[in-house]
Parts: C-alpha cells; sequence; structure tokens
C-alpha cells in the first residue's frame, strides 16, 4: 500500500516537473517570510533603528506563541471531531478500504491527508509573518518556532479530533460526539477564564494592553497545560526563559501524549467507512468537476444559504447575471450588499486594530500600515475567489449570447454594492481605531475598493490562464499572484508618502495606480475570457 | 444545420479531434457514438464555442462563437454546473431573460414535463445528480434553440427521465430542430437515431445512415465492435 502510495507521487512529480519549480517558489517565500524579523530588526545606514522595527519581548513572546499553538489545536481539533477520519481517494475506497486491510492499517492513508490539510495552514500561518511580528515582536527564531509548533500541534489537534469524530461517526452516536465539543468548549473556558482571572489579580485586564495581556498569557499554567498546544509551547518556553524544566515538562507532556494517541489509534475499533466514503466521493466529485473546466462554490457560506422571501430582480441579457448575483448575495446574507465573509475579516481586523491600538506603540504608521495590510490580506481572499471569478469557470456564462465585456461587467457591477460597503466599513475602523481623519478615511475606503477590484480581475486572469493547476496550487498562485500585482499598486503609495509625508496623498496616489493597472487588466481580462477554453 | 468542417483540436501534442467534418441537417438525430477518449466531448465543446480549434463550425451557416450562432444553440454538458443557492426555478428564470425569452409559459411546461415542479424551490446544492441533469435539460430547451447538442445525456438519469428524453429528441427532430448527442452507450439510441458517426482516436471512422426499409448487413452495434475492438 506504502509503495503504492510512493510510486503515486513519484509518478505524478516525474508527470509535472514544474510542480517542483512552484514548490521551490513556496518554499522561497516561506524562507523570506522567516527572515522578515530579522530584515526589520536590521539597523538603518545611519545607525538607527527602522521605523517599522518592534523590539523583543520574551514576555509577549512567550504569550504569543502560546496563544498560536493554541488556538492551532483547537482549530485543527474541531475540524477533525467535525469531518472524523478524512484524506482518502475513492481509490483508496476501491482498492484499499474493500481490500484486505484493517481499518486501523488503513488509517496510514489518513494520516497523509491530514498531514497535508496540516501542512496548507501552517503555511498560511507563515504568511501572516508581519502581522505576527507588529503584534508580538519576534525574532526569526521565535518565528520559525511558532510555525513548527504550530504545525505539531495542528497534528495533535486534528489526530485527536478525528478520533472521536470517526468514533462517534454514527448517527446513534451524534449526541456522544456533542458530549466531546462540549468538552472541548469547556476545557477553552477554563483555560481563557483562568488567564483572565490572573489578568485580573495582576491589574493587567483593564489597561486592555495586548502587550501586557500577552505577557500574561506567557505566564499562564492555564495555557501551558492545554493539551496539545500548550505542551509543544512549553518546549520552546522553558528555552528561552531558561527553564530548562519547563522545556523538558513540555517535552515529556508532548512524548505522552503522542503515544497515547498511537494507542488508542492502535487500539480501537474505529468505524469511520461510510464518513470516508462520503467524503471520498465529495473529493471525487469536485475533481470531476475541476476536469470538466469548473471551479465550483464550496464557500462555508453557501452551505447555509436558505430560500427565503427573496426575490429574482429585473435585468435581461447580461444584465441578469448581475440579478442573480444579487439574489444569491442577499440569499447569503439577508442583504445583497453585505458579504458575510467580509463582515467576519472586519470583525478580525477590529480586533486586530483595538488590540494593536493598547499596545503601547509609539508608531501610528506602524498601525496604520499592518491594519492596511492585514485588510489587503484578507479581501484577497475574499475577491480572489469570489463569485466573479467562480462565475467564469461555469459553461453557462460562455453560452449566454451576450458579448464578454458585458457578462464581465455585469458580474463587476453586482460585487460594487459589497465593496462599497466593506470600504466604508474599513473607512471606519482606519478612522476609529487607525488614527485617520475623515478625509484620509474616505480616500482609503476608495482605495480599498479600486484593489478589491484588481484583487477580482487578476485572480480571474490567472484562473483563465493556468486552469491546468491543481485546485490547492491554483488557488495559493491565485492568492499570490493577487498580492503581487496589489504590492505594485502599493509602491507609489509608499513613494509619495515618504516625498510629502503625507498619508492623505500616498492612498490617492496608491488608489490612482490602482485604478491605472485596472483599466489595463480589466480590458485584457475580457480578452482572456473570450478566449477561454472549458 | 450544424456544419462541421475540417476541424482540429490537440492539447499540446495530443490531437483530440482530427480534421473531422460531418453535417447534421435540419429535422435530423445525429449521434457520436464512441468509446471513452474517442474525442467525442472535445467535438461536442467546439460545438459549443468553449474550445479553440482549427477548421470551421457553423450553425445555420453562422460561425459557433457569434452571438447569433449562441442564440441558436442548447447544450447540455456531461456534468452539470448549476448554481448551489438558486433555485430550479430561478435557474429557468435566469436563462429566460438572459437569452430575452418571451414567452414565460415555456418555463412551467418544462419543469412540468420533467417532474420538477415539486422541486421548483430545491436550490441546486440540494439535487442529486439526476436532478440536475434534468435542470441542465430544461435550461438548454428554455430558449427554443435550433441546434441542441447533448454529452453523455442518459448518465445519471432514471428510466423515466430517460424515456422522457428520447421523446423530447423525437419532437425536436419532429419540429425540424438539429439534434446532436455524443454517448457511448449503444442500446440507448437504437430508436430514434438518423445518422451515426462512430469515432475513434479522434477521427470519423464510420458514417451510418438509418434509412427505413432498408436492410443492411450490419447492425449499429456490429459495426461499432467491428471498428473499435477490429471483430464483429
Amino acid at each position: 500500500m506504502l509503495s503504492s502510495y510512493l510510486y503515486r507521487v513519484r509518478r505524478s512529480a516525474l508527470k509535472h516537473p514544474w510542480k517542483f519549480i512552484i514548490v521551490i517558489f513556496f518554499l522561497a517565500i516561506f524562507g523570506i517570510m522567516m527572515a522578515y524579523p530579522t530584515l526589520m530588526a536590521m539597523p538603518n545606514s545611519d545607525g538607527t533603528m527602522s521605523e517599522s522595527f518592534v523590539p523583543r519581548d520574551i514576555d509577549v513572546v512567550r504569550g504569543g506563541i502560546y496563544l498560536i499553538l493554541v488556538v492551532m489545536f483547537n482549530f485543527m481539533f474541531y475540524t477533525g471531531l467535525k469531518n472524523g477520519v478524512v484524506g482518502f481517494s475513492t481509490a483508496d475506497v476501491v482498492f484499499h478500504m474493500a481490500g484486505p486491510f484493517t481499518p486501523r492499517f488503513n488509517l496510514l492513508i489518513a494520516a497523509s491527508g491530514t498531514l497535508q490539510i496540516c501542512l496548507v495552514f501552517t503555511f498560511l500561518l507563515s504568511t501572516q509573518t508581519a502581522l505576527i511580528y507588529g503584534a508580538v515582536g519576534v525574532n526569526s527564531i521565535d518565528l520559525l518556532f511558532m510555525v513548527v509548533g504550530a504545525f505539531v500541534s495542528s497534528l495533535f489537534g486534528y489526530f485527536t479530533g478525528s478520533y472521536f469524530g470517526a468514533k462517534f461517526s454514527d448517527d446513534e452516536d451524534a449526541g456522544k460526539r456533542k458530549i466531546v465539543m462540549i468538552a472541548g468548549i469547556v476545557l477553552d473556558v477554563l483555560a481563557v477564564a483562568g488567564f483572565l482571572a490572573t489578568a485580573v489579580a495582576q491589574n493587567a485586564l483593564l489597561p486592555f494592553s495586548a502587550k501586557g495581556l500577552l505577557g500574561v498569557l506567557g505566564n499562564s499554567w492555564f495555557f501551558k497545560a492545554f493539551p496539545g498546544g500548550g505542551w509543544v509551547a512549553m518546549i520552546y518556553d522553558g528555552m528561552i526563559s531558561g527553564n530548562l524544566m519547563l522545556s523538558v515538562a513540555g517535552i515529556v507532556l508532548s512524548v505522552i501524549g503522542l503515544i497515547t494517541l498511537i494507542i488508542v489509534y492502535s487500539k480501537s475499533e474505529l468505524y469511520y467507512y461510510e464518513e470516508a466514503i462520503a467524503y471520498a466521493q465529495k473529493a471525487h466529485d469536485l475533481a470531476e468537476q475541476k476536469r470538466a473546466g469548473i471551479d465550483a462554490d464550496t464557500a462555508a457560506m453557501t452551505k447555509r444559504a436558505k430560500v427565503g422571501k427573496e426575490k429574482l430582480g429585473d435585468g435581461e441579457g447580461a444584465s441578469a447575471l448581475t440579478a442573480i448575483h444579487f439574489l444569491m448575495n442577499k440569499r447569503g446574507s439577508k442583504f445583497f450588499f453585505v458579504n458575510p465573509l467580509c463582515i467576519m475579516y472586519r470583525v478580525i481586523t477590529a480586533a486586530y486594530l483595538m488590540f494593536m491600538t493598547h499596545s503601547d506603540t509609539d508608531n501610528p504608521r506602524m498601525l496604520i500600515a499592518s491594519a492596511f495590510m492585514m485588510m489587503i490580506l484578507l479581501n484577497a481572499v475574499v475577491y480572489a475567489g469570489g463569485k466573479t471569478v467562480t462565475e467564469f469557470t461555469k459553461h453557462y456564462i460562455y453560452l449566454i449570447p451576450e458579448t464578454s465585456r458585458a457578462k464581465l461587467f455585469a458580474c463587476i457591477k453586482a460585487d460594487l454594492p459589497e465593496m462599497m460597503f466593506d470600504a466604508v466599513l474599513c473607512g471606519i475602523l482606519m478612522y476609529f481605531l487607525a488614527g485617520l481623519n475623515i478625509a484620509e478615511a474616505a480616500a482609503f475606503g476608495l482605495m480599498m475598493i479600486v484593489f478589491d477590484m484588481l484583487c477580482e480581475m487578476t485572480a480571474l486572469l490567472i484562473m483563465r490562464l493556468f486552469p491546468a493547476l491543481g485546485r490547492y496550487l491554483l488557488t495559493l498562485v491565485r492568492y499570490f499572484g493577487v498580492l503581487f500585482i496589489v504590492g505594485i499598486a502599493i509602491i507609489p503609495l509608499a513613494i509619495a508618502v515618504t516625498i510629502t509625508g503625507q498619508l492623505l496623498v500616498g492612498i490617492i496616489a496608491g488608489a490612482i495606480a490602482g485604478a491605472v493597472m485596472l483599466a489595463v487588466l480589466l480590458p485584457v481580462a475580457a480578452v482572456v475570457v473570450d478566449r477561454a477554453e472549458m | 444545420m450544424l456544419t462541421v468542417n475540417g476541424v482540429t483540436k490537440k492539447y499540446k501534442k495530443f490531437v483530440a479531434n482530427d480534421n473531422l467534418s460531418f453535417t447534421i441537417n435540419d429535422g435530423e438525430v445525429g449521434i457520436l457514438l464512441g468509446p471513452n477518449g474517442a474525442g467525442k466531448s472535445t467535438i461536442i465543446k467546439s460545438i459549443a464555442g468553449l474550445l479553440k480549434y482549427t477548421g470551421t463550425i457553423e450553425i445555420d451557416g453562422l460561425d459557433t462563437h457569434s452571438l447569433e450562432a449562441k442564440r441558436k444553440l442548447g447544450y447540455i454538458p456531461e456534468i452539470p454546473a448549476l448554481y448551489d443557492t438558486l433555485t430550479v426555478d430561478e435557474h429557468l428564470e435566469f436563462i429566460r431573460r438572459a437569452y430575452r425569452v418571451e414567452d414565460v409559459s415555456i418555463k412551467d411546461k418544462l419543469l412540468d414535463r420533467f417532474e420538477l415542479t415539486d422541486k421548483k424551490k430545491k436550490m441546486g446544492k440540494e439535487l442529486s445528480k439526476g436532478m440536475q441533469q434534468k435542470v441542465s435539460i430544461c435550461c438548454a430547451l428554455m430558449h427554443d434553440p435550433s441546434v441542441v447538442i447533448f454529452d453523455e445525456p442518459m448518465v445519471g438519469l432514471d428510466p423515466h427521465a430517460i424515456k422522457e428524453l428520447k421523446l423530447v429528441f423525437q419532437e425536436l427532430r419532429d419540429a425540424g430542430k438539429t439534434v446532436l448527442i455524443s454517448t457511448h452507450m449503444i442500446d440507448t439510441i437504437e430508436d430514434y437515431w438518423d445518422v451515426v458517426h462512430i469515432m475513434m482516436n479522434g477521427k470519423i471512422a464510420a458514417t451510418k445512415h438509418n434509412v427505413p426499409g432498408t436492410s443492411d448487413d450490419k447492425s449499429l452495434e456490429e459495426l461499432f465492435f467491428e471498428i473499435t475492438e477490429g471483430k464483429a
């Protein structure tokens, strides 16, 4: 079985040698991300520190590591609990599950799938370096441990969650699965409550200082004792705080946890085949649709959509596309101008800004830059994978007897209200939490609309120009391609701010640069769509 | 009328369609028959204007990429692609408006015919694959196209829908429409075909006409296996 798996990997690598280049590209990105704190800590030519330098505070770093590792453990634990044992293909179902192998033995296949899931999430975490650096002030070694630790913690979380998910996969066991979930939540609440109690006792809560709170968290035994994430974090905590016993305790607990997982998996009779088959079928359907040129809309938001009283608005020809997009928006969030994912991301941005505002920073530009970066990173996810982009992976749109330009504009028109509403939210956040004045906040909102559209057009071009890339690879290429293009538009912003010292001038320069790039990309996208192959 | 003239489609070095030429006249049901990988879906997608190719494809004398040709074409893909959060009724309404069809009643007629009336409030994500295929068929017939192409239309359909679809083929033919069906299931086409093109390795290996009253020495099945397996 293992040899057949390795054979498939080898064959795929030989058949698609360009995948090596892409892997090297992502490794390079990973390397740059890890080196980011070191680069930021380099002094200027006159010996002064860079404006973007964030001093390292060991207590804050320790707190940051505990927080991230515990969050990653939790995230993957609940994902595993919900999905059960996944990572099987339909071929695995036919040849392994139906073959003369025990369910325990077949879990090895699922392990490779789990590794991939955890690797993807860890990579995504590593791309948030700038934000982590801005909030915590880590050095490159801290960051490297944070990412590696997050990977190990994710594996712990996923394998623990998926064990219970598989054990209680039957409908009649739904109650037991719920009990496990409640137990997990209770554990989370206990950890947070314990930490808050310590913060209150140390008078660290009310100032709501991010660094102060992280400092308390770094010393919280509730987080140290937290299964998986806390144990792994303890290893590094002991190393940087000079407490060898802490590291030893972390290693011992982690090894005990690992051995327990191995024993539990190898001794238990898990009946996970039904769920695994359902998952394999779902993955197979997605691959089939991908083969047919369709990028299925798998967004979690569509899963919650329900038919209500909303009606299809007016519009004929290409405008019918605008009408159905508005309808789908309403169905997803009750309002045609609200994108639930954007709202969620704005809440995250607001929390981040509040956290940073109270983090004793004396560098408001750093705050603005990191908030802006966070908004762009999140909006790249929203609009690079939004309705307009996925629309042009379906064959219907190519059959509609209207010009490609008309169809493209009709789709963009449907996205505009969402973008405008989001831009208003961004402007408000920047006004209240990042200290921008009204003119700057308004210009910032305008720039976000331009950048959102830039994200959309770039993603559309990448989708249509590289349709042969695999699903995950295409998502990553799309994401980084979008960030690269937006990055170019940001250069004039940086130059204008440096020359004039005026943030408003910089934002306007950024918006104009983005608009110029958009003016070039829009007709190109229309031509590419016109010549697209399904 | 559908005219395919000297169409070649390559994927890098692989020739999926090699200088294909055939014509399906008005009021004819044409079949593209062939094993998996023969190039049937490729030529179907080319006719639908979804692929680039060399050669010419015309729908009623119009280039297949033109907007006029698109108005005259109905295409049912092998794998249906519906919107997850639009209902069956909204899919049809969307297509009606996108194609600027004025007759509103055609929507209910199609829903009724394919037994989808009770499913009209169901969203795309809630439908089985067979149901999705039925919606896909309704969408393609919504604007009363003069040329209708089906890519493996029977896959995933229940017996009633297959029976209904066969009736649709015959009705379309009787209405003077051009119908082209790609399939690898010989037994599903025995009773309604007019011309069959047997495809092999991207080429048309044989063409057989269904002329009533004439006795042919080989059945369609015999001819198919003779070509694809080299034996009768």
